[in-house]
């Protein structure tokens, strides 16, 4: 990026955070939830992305923030962490618990890994049924404290989308630092040739795993934020159909740019909200939609958009 | 001196088959050294083994002294040795200028913090710089800012080579990259082997169809088939070996044609 661009684009995100911090006063309390869902949910898809540049198209990742929510969980309500503790240290677990996933996943390639990494996150979902003492099988956790920042109240929920928002915000400019990074790159590269990537120097397995770690972190540091919210957690919330939900957003957003799966994201929302009505349809559509963009536009609303912009100024290569 | 690469008894078996049998390879440092064989007679597979892509059934293999027979690859390609595809591997999706910041990964390494707290570039103008020195010194400078995939199938191999220099290799073994080139295009590759290990000091194993091209640059030639050696020598030498002709259909025309030259 020259400099007139990254004047352009500082200019547009002050603009985006300016407008998302005067966004809940004109919104009511519904809204705002929902809001404050859309947050956890943008973490959750950039984070995603992170771990999938590699190519390494997983299904575990929603069990990662399922990580970082009991984490978050029980570090609050048996240890009387505060939330400034527990959200980091979702982060941290989940990550630490990616770190020993990755050591069998990291041997396994393609549609292997894509088995394998939900066959491991299963099990680490059917421990959380098991182990009830600690995680509550399947009722979960309840009543977990959510605490005060700067003497207000967190149940309020426009306080408590204010620290989302915040959160996020450093979340993302985290994972935009690292995707633009040459860790980044190598992630990228990887998907494209991992034989080519190898005999250039590059450990493959090595910066797998990190990209596991790092996306998971970010998972459980989302999955954190969502628990706190909610003030309970169970195994129901992370399961297959979360996961399809959340494949569906980052495949419809594309993942060829940092904001693609955000996107994806908004769009799918709204798509959510409108089909309310037609709530026994609803797996259909979205089955649907996923299908249609894996045939017609592999590369997302990203990919299209793209596209189109480079058809508008007829030059080719425009790339971030 | 010691060889820049050893090759003790080498093989590979695939099931039933044995792809490389009990081969031994030596490369003096400085020099370009031709394997040449039939389709299928083990070449690829011989690179494969070396470069640690693949483990040998048994055998060793020795680069610059140090056995290097268990390494992982990116090992081995830290320590100086890399290779090039027999297909045209480039990273799709990135300009060729990125190709080669991708590949010059060796010792420049970046830690998470160091990549989060990053606000300049993402690559230093000093890596830029060396950069368009390697596309430079390939003939590729001009392409510097397409993307890899866009590139005629020859500039492709051209680029493969170069991802290969960015490593900084002190041995360099290079997968038929005549394939896919034109005649003219063939020539300019023979020109740049050349230059890699005279301007740049790289030993240079070699396999090529081209017989005429191994002729001509190859200090040496390693004549295999069935994955066993054949012959060892200097181009005159394995020009004239009986078993190579047998072996290598071909060769006959080209002996004529070489003894014109020489
Ligand atoms: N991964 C593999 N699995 C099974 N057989 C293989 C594999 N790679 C190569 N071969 C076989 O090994 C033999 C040597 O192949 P290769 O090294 O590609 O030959 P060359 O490069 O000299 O044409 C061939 O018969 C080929 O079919
Ligand atoms: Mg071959």
């Amino acid at each position: 990026m020259n400099t007139s661009k990254t004047l352009q684009f500082a200019l547009l995100s002050l603009a985006v955070i300016g407008g998302m911090i005067l966004l809940p006063q004109g919104l009511g309390l519904y809204s705002v939830e929902l809001l404050n869902i859309f947050l956890v949910n943008v973490i959750l898809v950039c984070s995603y992305r992170m771990t999938v540049t590699t190519g390494d198209w997983g299904l575990a990742h929603i069990v990662m923030m399922g990580v970082g929510g009991y984490s978050a969980a029980l570090l609050a309500k048996d240890a009387g962490f505060s939330i400034y503790l527990t959200i980091p240290a979702a982060g941290l677990i989940a990550a630490f618990v990616a770190y020993v996933m990755s050591l069998p996943l990291s041997r396994t390639v393609g549609f292997g890994y894509f088995i394998a990494s939900f066959a491991i996150a299963e099990l680490v979902r059917l421990s959380w049924l098991k182990f009830d003492t600690l995680f509550g099988g399947v009722r979960g956790l309840i009543n977990i404290p959510i605490g005060k920042v700067f003497g207000y109240s967190l149940f309020d929920p426009v306080i408590y989308y204010y620290l989302s928002l915040a959160v996020a915000v450093i979340c993302l400019m985290l994972m935009f630092q690292i995707d633009r990074s040459r860790i980044g790159i190598v992630w990228r590269s990887l998907s494209t040739d991992a034989d080519l990537a190898r005999s250039g120097g590059i450990n493959v397995s090595y910066y797998r795993k990190l990209a596991f770690m790092c996306g998971s972190a970010f998972a459980g540091v989302a999955g954190a934020l969502l628990v706190h919210r909610l003030g309970s957690v169970d195994p129901k919330g992370f399961d297959l159909t979360t996961m399809i939900y959340l494949v569906i957003w980052v495949v419809v957003g594309g993942t060829g740019s940092f904001w693609g799966p955000i996107a994806g994201l908004i769009v799918m929302t709204f798509f959510f909200e409108w089909t309310r009505e037609f709530l026994a349809w609803r797996p259909l559509f979205f089955g649907g939609i996923l299908i249609l963009f894996l045939i017609f536009l592999p590369n997302g609303l990203d990919g299209l958009l793209r596209k189109l912009f480079d058809k508008v100024t007829s030059r080719g290569g425009a790339k971030q | 001196m010691t060889p820049i690469l050893d090759v003790k008894s080498l093989t590979k078996r695939f099931g039933g088959l044995t792809a490389v049998n009990a081969l031994d390879l030596t490369v003096r440092t400085g020099e370009i050294h031709g394997v040449i064989g039939p389709n299928g007679a083990g070449k690829t597979t011989l690179f494969s083994l070396i470069a640690g892509a693949m483990r040998p059934t048994s055998g060793q293999v020795f680069f610059d002294g140090t056995e290097i027979t268990t390494w992982a690859p990116h090992k081995i390609t830290e320590a100086g040795l890399a290779r090039t595809f027999q297909r045209s591997a480039v990273y799709h999706g990135f300009s060729v200028l990125e190709n080669m910041l991708i590949s010059m990964h060796t010792g420049c390494r970046v830690s998470l913090l160091g990549a989060i707290f990053n606000f300049g570039p993402t690559f230093p103008a000093a890596e830029i710089e060396q950069a368009d020195g390697i596309l430079e010194f390939v003939g590729l400078s001009e392409y510097r800012d397409a993307q890899a995939e866009t590139l005629a199938l020859g500039h492709q191999r051209s680029l493969g080579i170069a991802i290969a220099l960015a490593t900084g290799p002190r041995l360099l073994m290079l997968d038929e990259p005549a394939a896919g080139m034109n005649a003219q295009e063939a020539v300019v590759l023979d020109e740049l082997i050349r230059k890699i290990r005279d301007d740049q000091g790289i030993s240079v194993v070699l396999v090529e169809h081209d017989m005429k091209l191994v002729m001509e640059i190859c200090d040496r030639i390693t004549a295999i088939n069935f994955g066993l050696l054949l012959a060892n020598g200097t181009p005159e030498e394995i020009a004239g070996n009986n078993e190579v002709i047998d072996a290598y259909l071909g060769v006959e025309d080209l002996l004529d044609e070489d003894g014109d030259h020489a």
